[in-house]
């Protein structure tokens, strides 16, 4: 750390004094997108066939392109989209259809507590934009950063997911039946395998993630079991699971 | 134009949760037990996200299972994010075309 502010100041030396409490300059700004578009990338493949598979399904019950690409862009939501599809082509009523959507999406409430937490102080414009990028997706990738967040990243990764969403959804309306089958199947595993990925290296660092992880999943399963909707059961398992954590041996995982 | 109205009342619903933490006043130091609460959410929610659904992707959960594992061994080995996710897709590319 000291290190690297020496850096720092070597390199722009007296010449602006009052930039220096910028604390975004731990790390160079273009290092920040570079490893922001790495980490992104994957959200954006993942996202590409689901996305397909969405336009087609919304293509298939009668909406138009821009009602399906502006469900996208606005509401940006995987699980809730197809569940309002679904539930519109089933003849369910507009107000219905939003309050599933709202308990299915409640879940980033513990998500953006956790990022909050986790990022550094940035301008107060910056923070509706990165509010408005976070998914599963984009939660998983950020929460691993080392240390604080840093604006930059975290809109990098955002933006490159966003982009996966809507371009897929666009692409898939337009295109999505010329795609090869087994291709669009075997991409449908990509974002499941980015969670695994993301859990393995903190599982290597400590164990004990895995059985909080492996707790979390099983709470999952159970509540989803007795017919409880996905948004509320991950919710449910969140705190669950966390909330046993508070309770055992504390400052153990809190180190690295 | 009934739609958009549709679309932008899924969007507030969607969007207050994602937002509400960013801009809510921030208690000037959390207690370490919500501190600690906080720092734990990724790890169950990783669990409860792959948990049960990445067996359900595809229609059949050995294939899934394997793309997982493929990912699992190649993260937990070399971590890495971009060779785990086309590495799973690849092998389960290739399960389907034998199956």
């Amino acid at each position: 750390m000291n290190k690297e502010l020496d850096k720092q100041s070597n390199r722009q030396p007296n010449k602006q004094p009052d930039k220096q409490p910028n604390k975004q300059s731990d790390k160079p700004a273009e290092h920040l997108i570079q490893t922001g578009i790495k980490n992104g990338l994957p959200i954006l493949i993942g996202y590409f066939p689901i996305a397909i598979a969405f336009a087609m399904m919304a293509k298939q019950i009668g909406l138009d392109f821009w009602q399906v690409v502006s469900m996208s862009m606005l509401v940006y939501a995987g699980a809730a989209q197809f569940m309002a599809v679904g539930l519109l082509a089933a003849g369910v009523g507009v107000w219905p259809i939003i309050g599933t959507v709202f308990f299915i999406n409640i879940r980033h409430l513990l998500m953006s507590s956790a990022l909050a937490n986790k990022l550094e102080p940035l301008p107060g414009w910056l923070k509706p934009i990165v509010g408005f990028g976070i998914t599963d997706e984009s939660f998983s990738v950020l929460a691993f950063y080392p240390g604080r967040l840093k604006p930059s990243y975290a809109l990098t990764v955002e933006m490159l997911a966003y982009i996966g969403w809507v371009s897929g959804t666009a692409i898939g309306y337009l295109a999505g039946q010329f795609l090869p089958s087994p291709l669009q199947v075997s991409m449908k595993i990509g974002l499941y395998a980015m969670f695994v990925a993301l859990l393995m290296p903190q599982v290597r660092r400590n164990i004990g993630i895995l059985f909080l992880a492996i707790g979390a999943g099983l709470v999952n399963l159970g509540v989803r079991s007795l017919g409880i909707d996905a948004g509320i059961s991950i919710l449910l398992a969140i705190v669950f699971c966390a909330g046993l954590g508070t309770i055992g041996p504390s400052k153990q995982a809190k180190e690295g | 134009m009934e739609w958009y109205g549709f679309v932008i009342g899924m969007m507030v619903v969607t969007y207050l949760p994602r937002l509400l933490p960013f801009v809510a006043v921030q208690p000037a130091k959390l207690s370490p037990r919500t501190k600690r609460f906080l720092e734990l959410i990724p790890y169950c929610g990783l669990g409860a996200l792959i948990l049960p659904d990445a067996f359900l992707a595809l229609n059949n959960p050995l294939i899934a299972g394997a793309g997982l594992l493929f990912a699992g061994l190649y993260g937990y080995y070399k971590g890495g994010i971009i060779i785990p996710v086309v590495g799973a897709m690849a092998t389960v590319y290739l399960l389907l075309g034998i199956g």
